[in-house]
């Protein structure tokens, strides 16, 4: 498989990532189609079973994108996010996946081409590193 | 030809103001037509919003809470989408005919040139038009074309013409892929009925160039406060560095000079433009906090941070390092080194100085605008002497229609907090006015089968067109690689769904295939998502058992056939998993006790029980005292001629004659409990006890007028509070010769960290209107206001500046050098610093009057029985100061009055009835709609951990013996709780563990 | 605050010395119940045992060195909800941390218990316990103590209590002094709290004084553990370094989720990993091998012990249940060990260290990891 580009699955807050990830999508800041969106209400929604799923499942990278610090719909969500991502990815370091495979960015609504700096950037890194050992754990 | 029925409301106008009571009234049941002149919603904020730091937005938590379209849950950059309000942009009103209830108001509709629904924003009738104009949404910033997108970073990108700069050479007509474009369109007139009309057009802001002498317009240095916005805007034009236009370097040192614009009778501004001081002290914070080094300086003459949390927020910005200069500024000049020299006029040292900055920021207040002059003349209704209309506080002006509301920054410059009391309050009235009951309509639900126990048969519809990307697809492929799914029955493909033929089309290929679910890949689904859902419709399925898709806004624009094929059938093969695993939760019902319990009887209270009791719901009215009144009572006058007695009387005589409300004197709230909708509250009258059911609670408990041990009160009977005063005057008391010489010291006990560190807000005017009447007492008497910073913000400073040209004479003093008072036998000396003198004087008042501001009544235990929070200074806490100033921590517990945070009369009721407004919307629907997302338990997997409590941001959750039960009404459907919680026990019916999990592996092919 | 008082031991027998202790805290009603360590009828294997007649205390044996199961989870059996009664439970250091954990959790109460904890020399595995009981007989718990205090290397103490650096437990409301102090003619008790003060008073027992050599020894056993602990974290640091070298470490695991039937702090009533999230649809596994060509069954194992690292790696107490119950001998505790003390150091977290530390996903600061987001 790693002839084809690598994939990232991308959790995006409904209310500034998502609309920003459009804004991106539809206006002149083009990014890699290497991005997979899946809207989330909330970055706080990111169960870590969902990110360990998309890396099992044989994505490259996940990012996972919030509100800015204070702009939260749901408050708070994103600094609950931000510790779940703590989390993660002292677990995944662990086991030798690397830094730049696991991403928390804040992307405000209107920051379309921060998105898609966000996802050139990360689609470069992650072609770098080439696939992950993840998506054998299905194989044996 | 009339439209619409007459429980609408016409909003004009869809700035922050517009939006917000646009969405109140739909929330209330009301239908609501809200016209703006541009293209775009948003107002002002949208141009702010970009530019400020962080991109702090926070605009969406307008949108409603407890009932939400799922087509409304997105940002509203891309739109309002709600079933009861229609949106007319490009629309101005030019006539209005008829009152109260029976309005005809006659519209006018500019021509877009682009057809909204039609237009895919590719942005090739952009590339081919040849008129290029100054673009206006930019301040200046560049250039646009003829046929441009009105707010740059909105979605969708709906493009319109320019018809002033368009030369019709039809070069974007043949670029149009979707022939949206017509040049030949002409404006549209109709007639609308509508019971109410709400007025939200906003103001304008001072043009700050000659012939003030700020060299604004000739030295690139001097900005005004919104490009600092911008310069300091991480999107902005230089990054979010702090450079200096002129030079590029880096801003060690930057001024703000207040009051640009403002407080300028000669100009015709004779205001206080309200905001600009926060502005200018929230400014200079992110400056200090991107480049600490940088020197911040305001020069102020008065820093007008008023109200709850303004000297709190004036405190820290100083604790940040910002230099506040109390001066009167002359001129801005460029010297020879290049820098800006700011010539100012200290008063206390009584002496002019220079200092040099590199960058000048001109804090520009208010201005009155044509649109706003031309909207008062179709309205019928006066403007002040300085082109600003009348708020909706107290009746009082003649100039009023009735039925007619104003709201927004066109009353005066308000910050969002005060914008969106005003709209919610605008609201209530509007509602009323309308005869909208308090039983708002139940969606319409169209025949739907029950689907919940069939197998999964799935249909996927692909729009070929999306948005003119989709040309270039292998759809064959895609088609097959779809097909492939064991879960889908068929795919059909459409072109153009978003025009009828194309949407009929899919219609026709559809059906007869017994499909129960259906996932549209379409583009832009915010746009199309309603009408493409009404596909279902058409197929007997619910709207939520359609799934849209955005095939487009996936980056689909780039990459090799391949990837285009790999990415577009993993994105539908992830919404096909998202359908497929999806729950059938039950609605979930709310079942409201329509009644209303307010605490606390004074204006604020009386107000919202009234407010309350118009739309037909039940009020409890209990009042602490043995009469309704509260503080208000002691009102004997105000500073713009009002009588608050008779006003008072006669809103007590309509709360006593109302047969909805209540009312209970001498009785205390001595419990309460349950969930919003069904509360219980335990009363006490005497020694008899109650219980009183209800679906809400305000809480009105008011204030009442500080004490202080400062400058000898209660050691002499000269030296006497505001209060006493008002009093005294109003009874006569006093003669001309008890008012010979008169002192009166602001602040006293106010704003001082150790004491009452906030600013009550109203001292300054009840020190002006009490000067008033002492003069109409005896005009020789000598008055000497002794201030800190004179609070006479938005209209009340023109009577400041009257005060002082009657020779009233305004002495400023420093908290570090407050003004003395001894007492000597019947005799009282204050000693304080002489400004043009410049030395201590003494002077022996017959009266020294202390300004001591309000306090909260003590509300510890009434916050610790309902479990909410105070603030610092004993004052309710909101739940969300900005968006939902009335609400409390806890689901359907309102604040309103001085309770919550300091404010005049006026102020208080217009919060009052945003209070009764919020409880009236909470208690006007039954249930809730079966799409909506509430949390749920399950209960078999709960271990009882209740870390979804202590996550959930909404106190939505809570125990109750074995169970965690989720209330409806308070839950967001944000999904914290879900994960967080390790077994899946706490989840989303929308958004299944399942649904994610098949999501992510369709996603990932 | 030390106040401490002395059990005489008459012919080095310990049990019947703490037999009289226990009674007394239920005679004088301290306490309603005690929950401690009870030789079974069998007279063999020793299981904690709920006791509320003072007479019934035949055969207890609480510094048996076995302990079976997690005791915190057994304690919280009996306290997730309140019981009525105040027990006095009978728990190794790294059970009262599991139970304060338990506490934070909601899954257990704190006001009811009188917490008393042992100076911990560690444990053996349940059939390593029964081949000591059947050289030594009763006497297992001193001659376990003696072998170690000579430094017996054939002694088969689990790798968890080698590498535990939490010996002492200072949050309980007693402590049984062991180290550095003379087992054989007399045991100190010792009140940590003032709960544990007012336990002890009623009593009337004998005062004394902390073992005197305590401090001393109790250093150089935490020291010694610290060693062991950091050398086992280096070595399966490097062992799991890659994902493909945890799945050889994890290769002949069967899914049987005994590790988290056995870990004290993993509190769910059912996994997830059996509830419908992770029963997939028959169809699922066709796809799966369809990707990749072939599926290996069972499924979803790394992503479980991943998962159980992501929710309970912080709380993680190092008892090394999860090792003790894995059919396969896999290295559970070892691996546990190592993620947990990324996590916990992450989050500056120590589990059991306090009830009123909040768990560290449960609360968040503004200005906090603030690399992560690349601010």
């Amino acid at each position: 498989m790693s002839d084809q580009e690598p994939i990232i699955v991308a959790f995006v807050c409904n209310w500034c990532t998502f609309t920003a990830a459009d804004l991106a999508g539809t206006s002149r800041y083009k990014y890699p189609p290497n991005v997979r969106l899946i809207r989330m209400m909330c970055s706080g929604m990111v169960d870590p079973k969902f990110v360990l799923k998309a890396f099992f499942e044989g994505a490259d990278a996940v990012l996972i994108g919030g509100c800015h610090p204070g702009d939260c719909h749901y408050i708070n969500g994103n600094y609950k996010a931000r510790r779940r991502v703590a989390l993660l990815k002292e677990v995944l370091a662990q086991y030798g996946i690397e830094e730049d495979r696991l991403w928390l960015r804040w992307i405000g609504a209107s920051e379309g081409n921060v998105f898609a700096e966000t996802v050139k950037e990360m689609t470069e890194k992650v072609k770098a590193l080439g696939p992950t050992e993840l998506e054998n754990e299905l194989v044996a | 030809m009339a439209e619409q029925n007459l429980d609408t409301v016409l909003v004009i106008g869809a700035g922050v103001g517009g939006i917000k009571a646009a969405i109140d009234l739909a929330e209330r049941g009301c239908r609501v037509i809200l016209a703006e002149s541009s293209p775009a919603l948003g107002g002002i904020l949208s141009q702010l919003d970009y530019q400020f730091p962080n991109n702090h937005c926070g605009l969406c938590r307008m949108l409603p809470a407890w009932e939400r379209d799922p087509a409304s849950e997105y940002c509203m950059r891309k739109g309002l989408f709600h079933r009861n309000i229609r949106i007319l942009p490009m629309t101005e009103l030019i006539g209005l005919e008829g009152g109260a209830g029976r309005f005809e108001a006659t519209l006018r509709t500019f021509p877009r040139g682009v057809a909204p629904e039609r237009c895919i924003g590719c942005g090739r009738c952009e590339e081919a038009c040849p008129v290029e104009v100054y673009d206006g949404f930019n301040e200046g910033m560049g250039k646009r074309k003829a046929v441009h997108r009105e707010v740059p970073h909105n979605v969708p990108f709906s493009y319109v013409i320019d018809f002033e700069a368009c030369t019709k050479c039809g070069e974007c007509v043949e670029a149009c892929p979707t022939e949206a474009i017509s040049l030949e369109e002409k404006d549209t007139q109709a007639v609308y009925q509508a019971g109410a009309v709400i007025l939200a057009p906003g103001c304008g802001l001072y043009d700050p160039g000659p012939p003030d002498a700020y060299n604004y317009q000739s030295l690139p240095d001097v900005i005004t406060s919104l490009e600092l916005e911008r310069i300091l805007s991480g999107s902005g034009p230089t990054s979010g560095r702090l450079i200096r236009p002129s030079t590029g370097e880096h801003v060690r040192s930057i001024a703000w000079i207040q009051c640009v614009g403002s407080r300028n009778a000669g100009r015709g501004q004779d205001f206080c433009s309200s905001i600009c001081c926060m502005f200018a002290l929230k400014e200079a914070l992110l400056v200090k906090e991107r480049s600490p080094e940088t020197e911040a300086t305001v020069f102020y003459m008065d820093m007008r941070a008023y109200g709850k949390e303004g000297y709190r927020y004036h405190l820290q910005s100083a604790a940040a390092g910002t230099e506040l200069v109390q001066c009167r500024v002359h001129t801005v000049e460029a010297g020879p080194d290049g820098r800006l020299y700011i010539r100012h006029y200290l008063e206390a040292e009584g002496e002019v100085r220079e200092r040099a900055f590199d960058l000048v920021v001109l804090s520009t207040g208010q201005a009155s605008t044509p649109e706003m002059k031309r909207l008062a003349g179709v309205a019928g209704v006066e403007l002040n002497t300085c082109g600003f209309a009348p708020g909706p506080g107290l009746r009082t002006s003649a100039a009023d229609r009735a039925g007619v509301f104003w709201c927004g920054s066109a009353t005066g410059l308000k910050d969002i907090t005060e914008t969106v009391l005003q709209a919610e309050s605008a609201a209530a009235e509007a509602a009323a006015c309308a005869g909208v009951t308090s039983e708002s309509p139940e969606s319409p639900s169209p025949a739907t089968r029950d689907v919940s126990r069939e197998i999964p048969r799935v249909g996927v519809l692909l729009c070929r067109c999306l948005g003119g990307q989709g040309r270039d697809l292998p759809w064959e492929e895609i088609r097959g690689d779809i097909a492939a799914h064991p879960d889908i029955v068929d795919v059909v493909e459409a072109d153009l769904l978003c025009r009828p033929e194309g949407f009929d089309e899919a219609v026709r290929k559809l059906g007869g295939k017994d499909l129960n679910r259906l996932v549209v890949g379409a583009c832009a689904p915010y746009v199309y998502d309603r009408r493409l859902r009404k596909l279902g419709a058409g197929l007997g399925l619910r709207e939520d058992l359609v799934e849209v898709v955005d095939l487009r806004g996936t980056g689909l624009g780039t990459g090799d056939p391949r990837e285009k094929r790999r990415l577009a059938g993993s994105v539908v093969a992830s919404a096909v998993q998202k359908q497929k695993h999806r729950e059938f939760p039950g609605t979930a019902v709310i079942s409201a006790v329509r009644k209303v319990v307010i605490v606390g009887g004074g204006l604020a209270g009386m107000t919202a029980a009234l407010t309350v009791a118009e739309s037909g719901i039940q009020v409890h009215l209990l009042e602490k005292e043995d009469r309704l009144g509260g503080e208000t009572r002691q009102r004997r006058f105000t500073l713009d001629g009002g009588d608050p007695v008779s006003f008072l009387q006669g809103l007590e005589e309509r709360v006593r004659g109302h047969e909805a409300i209540e009312v209970y004197t001498g009785t205390e709230l001595i419990g309460f409990s349950g969930e919003p909708g069904c509360f219980a509250a335990r009363i006490q009258t005497g020694d008899k006890g109650e219980s009183l059911a209800c679906g809400a609670i305000i809480l009105a408990t008011g204030c009442r007028e500080a004490e202080t041990d400062e400058y000898g009160l209660g050691r002499s009977n000269r030296i006497i509070r505001q209060g006493d005063l008002e009093a005294g005057l109003a009874a006569g008391r006093f003669s001309a010769g008890d008012l010979g010489r008169v002192i009166m010291i602001q602040c006293a006990g106010s704003r001082d960290p150790d004491g009452r560190a906030y600013c009550s807000r109203i001292c300054c005017a009840s020190a002006l209107k009490n000067a008033f009447k002492i003069l109409e007492v005896n005009p020789d008497a000598d008055i000497f206001v002794l201030y800190r910073d004179f609070m006479s913000y938005g209209f009340m400073e023109s009577r400041y500046r009257e005060l002082r040209e009657m020779g009233v004479q305004f002495i400023t003093y420093r908290p570090e050098k407050k003004p003395e008072v001894e007492v000597e036998g019947d005799e009282v000396l204050v000693r304080f610093q002489e400004p043009i003198l410049r030395r201590t004087v003494d002077v022996h008042p017959d009266l020294l009057i202390l300004s001591t501001g309000m306090e909260p009544s003590d509300n510890r235990s009434l916050a610790r029985l309902i479990g909410i929070q105070l603030n610092e200074d004993g004052f309710f806490q909101e739940m969300d100061p900005k968006w939902r100033p009335v609400d409390l921590e806890r689901p359907g517990v309102f604040a309103c009055g001085t309770a919550l945070s300091p404010r005049n009369m006026e102020e208080a009721v217009i919060q009052a009835r945003a209070a009764a407004m919020r409880a009236v919307i909470l208690l006007g629907r039954k249930t809730l709609p079966s799409s909506r997302t509430v949390s749920e338990v399950r209960q078999a997997l709960c271990s009882l951990c209740e870390t979804c409590i202590s996550i959930c941001p909404f106190e939505a959750r809570f125990r109750d013996k074995d169970r965690i039960h989720v209330i409806p009404s308070a839950c967001q459907g944000c999904g914290l709780c879900a994960a967080a919680c390790p077994n899946g026990a706490a989840w989303l019916p929308m958004f299944t563990d399942r649904q994610a999990m098949g999501m992510i592996e369709g996603l990932v092919d | 605050m030390t106040n401490c008082v002395r059990l005489p031991v008459e012919s080095g027998n310990i049990n019947d010395a703490l037999k009289e202790f226990f009674s007394s805290l239920l005679e004088h009603d301290v306490v309603q119940a005690v929950f401690l360590p009870m030789r079974q009828p069998d007279g063999v294997m020793v299981m904690h045992t709920l006791v509320r007649d003072p007479k019934r205390l035949e055969g207890l044996d609480p510094l048996a060195p076995v302990t079976p199961t997690s005791t915190a989870r057994l304690l919280s059996s009996l306290t997730f909800k309140k019981p009525g009664y105040r027990i006095a439970a009978f728990l190794r250091p790294c059970d009262c941390r599991a139970y304060v954990e338990l506490v934070k959790l909601k899954q257990a109460d704190r006001e009811q218990i009188l917490l008393i904890t042992t100076d911990c020399e560690g444990r053996l595995e349940p059939r390593d316990f029964l081949e000591l009981v059947s050289e030594a007989g009763d006497g297992s718990a001193m001659v376990f103590h003696e072998r170690l205090e000579r430094d017996d290397d054939t002694l088969p103490l689990v790798r968890a209590c080698r590498v535990c650096e939490h010996p002492v437990h200072e949050g309980a409301d007693i402590g049984l002094r062991i180290f550095g102090s003379d087992p054989e003619n007399e045991l100190v008790l010792c009140a940590q709290t003032n709960v544990g003060t007012e336990a002890l008073y009623p009593l009337g027992l004998e005062e004394a004084k902390e073992p005197e050599g305590r401090g001393k020894a109790l250093a150089e056993i935490i020291a010694g553990r610290i060693a062991e602990r950091d050398s086992m974290i280096k070595e399966y640091g490097e062992r799991t370094s890659s994902f493909a070298a945890l799945r050889d470490v994890l290769k002949t695991c069967i899914n049987c989720y005994n590790c988290r039937a056995a870990c004290p702090v993993c509190y769910c009533r059912e996994c997830v990993f059996l509830t419908d999230t992770f029963r997939h649809d028959p169809e699922q596994f066709f796809r799966w091998a369809g990707k990749k060509g072939r599926v290996k069954l069972p499924t979803d194992t790394a992503f479980f012990h991943i998962t159980r690292m992501l929710h309970i790696s912080t709380l993680c107490v190092g008892c090394g249940q999860c090792s003790t119950a894995c059919p396969m001998d896999l290295p559970v505790m070892e691996l546990f060990r190592t993620a947990a003390n990324r996590t916990q150091a992450r989050f500056e977290y120590e589990p059991g260290r306090s009830p009123d530390e909040p768990l560290p996903l449960s609360v968040f600061e503004d200005q906090e990891f603030l690399e992560l987001t690349a601010e």
